[in-house]
């Protein structure tokens, strides 16, 4: 159809833009296969097949890394999933609306914080002379570095991302729990339910679905940590616990020049990534409600 | 009925309790904010010792006094300002030019297109790759990087395509019939339509502007083109021990006595325009989360 035509062309920009930013990039992974040298370009770098593979497979530095990845990931997930919605059944039985806002006002602010500067703040906390190690002086304990401390790793990160996510996660449920029927809290009243029994009989099931498919594409962006998150808590002292994928194929792959072999970790980790992502779309597809 | 609806004496009790729980909460949720704050206008000695809670000690202007004097942190300052506010209406356009054709039902590639996205969602480009495509562009060392690779994020195109098609069709289509072409439309009809989706995804880039940090740790390497995240990690860097951030901090030892405050002060400084801008835009972000919780 001529009067069409130029939608045509409006999208010629945004395939370009996909074609340059999204599909070279992912055809590039083909360089994990080569033992790519930067003067020689893509084209007539040596193809070597799965060696890369083959000494990652065998090689002390990934497992780590890995194991890192998974468990920082996980742990954030056990901490991270639930606070939100244990937030927003607090917050729902806040009587007084001015009350609800001014908490939801001083809450939400963290999300839009960099990670950097929700860094530079827990550094100020952390720091020798710092709150916390001062409050852990007065229990009788010993001032020490905690950002430095490997056993504290982990849990700092933990930490940060709570402070950062779990007022902004409840936006979510506080609209599910705005969705609910009245009457069925009406009806319970009448039934002789008492506040406690309705946030456990009505509200929390009503907004177990919302959770669920929260939950699952948690799941399938396990492998999506986000760089930024760890590497600005990271210490040359806690690269032991604290090294992720993001943040190992950065320093290997980016400073050091070894490209080849940290594709072949960003191969694995796409491909991890699929499965997973892959998987909760049939799960949730089940549910009625895939991705696509 | 009145009776019934009366809340016990425990359940008043623990509602009492939730809502004090609640605002200790917010109290230790605000507390890094205000002490950072309070460190900012202390005494050097004093923020060292760790003697600054929530209030000043020994009110100072030292740490301030040097953010005005960094001329090197203004740079900054303004660089993060002209990746935003020019990212922003970049970022806007474009998607708006590509949500538009995928949302015309008629428009026959629109699934092929829609496939292309998702893929592009769930395939996750490798970082080495990426970095060595967009150098091969040759775009190192470029500011404007940091805008051309965020011109579409994937989120944020499903959720503008999705709000175009629930707009009706009937002014679309009277429009075509006077002879107006689909960018005449876009443009006149269509964008004032959207406020609202432009006010919540405009915040969505702009924070993510503004926040950018990989980017311009990957790309750029002059220290007249970093943006304010990545001068603040210097400042911090130090603080924390941390060696590997890229540039140095000229002018300050490291014995420097008003070396928190100076710190603070920055940290402030560059967290300043969302701070500012803040109480403006709660209404917005609300409506933005509830939007990217409805699937594509």
């Amino acid at each position: 159809m001529r009067k069409h035509r130029l939608l045509y062309l409006m999208v010629i920009p945004g395939i370009v833009w996909f074609v340059l930013f999204r599909a070279i990039p992912i055809g590039g992974i083909l360089i994990a296969f080569q033992d790519f040298n930067i003067f020689r370009g893509f084209l007539a770098s040596e193809w070597v097949g799965f060696k890369h593979f083959a000494y990652l497979f065998q090689y002390q530095d990934f497992y780590r890394v890995f194991y890192n990845s998974m468990l920082i990931a996980l742990q954030d997930i056990l901490i991270g999933f639930p606070a939100p919605i244990l937030l927003a059944l607090a917050m729902n039985e806040v009587r007084s609306l001015g009350h609800k806002r001014g908490l939801q006002t001083v809450l939400y602010l963290p999300y839009f914080f960099s990670w950097v500067m929700i860094a530079a703040l827990f550094f100020q906390l952390l720091s020798l002379n710092g709150i916390v190690n001062q409050i852990i002086v007065a229990f009788g304990g010993e001032r020490t570095l905690l950002v430095q401390r490997s056993w504290f790793f982990r849990p700092m990160i933990v930490l940060s991302g709570l402070y950062r996510n779990s007022g902004y996660g409840t936006i979510v449920y506080l609209a599910a729990i705005a969705g609910i029927d009245p009457q069925l809290y009406e009806a319970a009243m009448i039934d002789g339910a008492n506040r406690f029994q309705r946030v456990v009989r009505i509200t929390f099931p009503s907004i177990l679905p919302t959770a669920m498919v929260l939950l699952l594409l948690r799941v399938g962006n396990l492998m999506n940590f986000g760089f930024d998150r760890i590497y600005n808590f990271l210490t040359p002292l806690t690269y032991g616990v604290g090294d992720v994928f993001d943040t190992y194929v950065y320093r290997v792959g980016l400073t050091e020049g070894q490209y080849s072999v940290t594709t072949a970790i960003g191969l694995f980790q796409a491909v991890v990534a699929f499965v997973l992502v892959w998987m909760v779309n049939q799960l949730m597809r089940k549910q009625g409600g895939g991705l696509w | 009925m009145s009776q019934l609806l009366r809340d016990s004496r425990t359940e008043r009790f623990f509602l009492t309790l939730n809502e004090v729980l609640l605002s200790l909460l917010a109290l230790i949720m605000l507390y890094p904010l205000v002490h950072t704050l309070a460190v900012s206008v202390s005494a050097g000695p004093a923020a060292e010792a760790g003697r600054v809670y929530l209030w000043p000690v020994g009110f100072q202007t030292t740490g301030w006094r040097y953010v005005v004097g960094d001329r090197m942190l203004h740079r900054s300052f303004l660089n993060s300002v002209y990746v935003t506010v020019v990212g922003v209406v970049a970022s806007l356009s474009f998607t708006a030019l590509f949500a538009y054709p995928l949302s015309r039902s008629y428009f026959t590639p629109r699934k092929a297109l829609s496939l292309m996205v998702v893929a592009s969602l769930v395939i996750r480009y490798p970082l080495i790759p990426y970095f060595l495509a967009i150098r091969s562009y040759g775009l190192m060392n470029n500011i404007h990087v940091l805008i051309v690779t965020h011109l579409i994020t994937e989120f944020n195109l499903i959720i503008m395509r999705t709000f175009f098609q629930g707009l009706p069709d009937e002014l679309e289509e009277a429009a075509l019939i006077e002879g107006a072409n689909h960018l005449h439309i876009l443009i006149r009809i269509i964008v004032p339509l959207s406020k609202p989706v432009f006010a919540t995804l405009g915040l969505f880039f702009a924070v993510n502007y503004w926040n950018m940090f990989l980017h311009p740790l990957m790309f750029l390497r002059d220290a007249n083109l970093m943006p304010i995240q990545i001068r603040l990690r210097q400042f911090i860097a130090q603080s924390a021990a941390l060696q590997d951030a890229p540039g140095e901090v000229g002018g300050r030892g490291t014995m420097d006595l008003n070396r928190r405050t100076i710190e603070a002060a920055v940290t402030i400084f560059a967290t300043l325009p969302i701070l500012m801008l803040y109480p403006f835009l709660q209404r917005h972000f609300v409506k933005g989360a509830l939007l990217g919780s409805v699937k594509g």
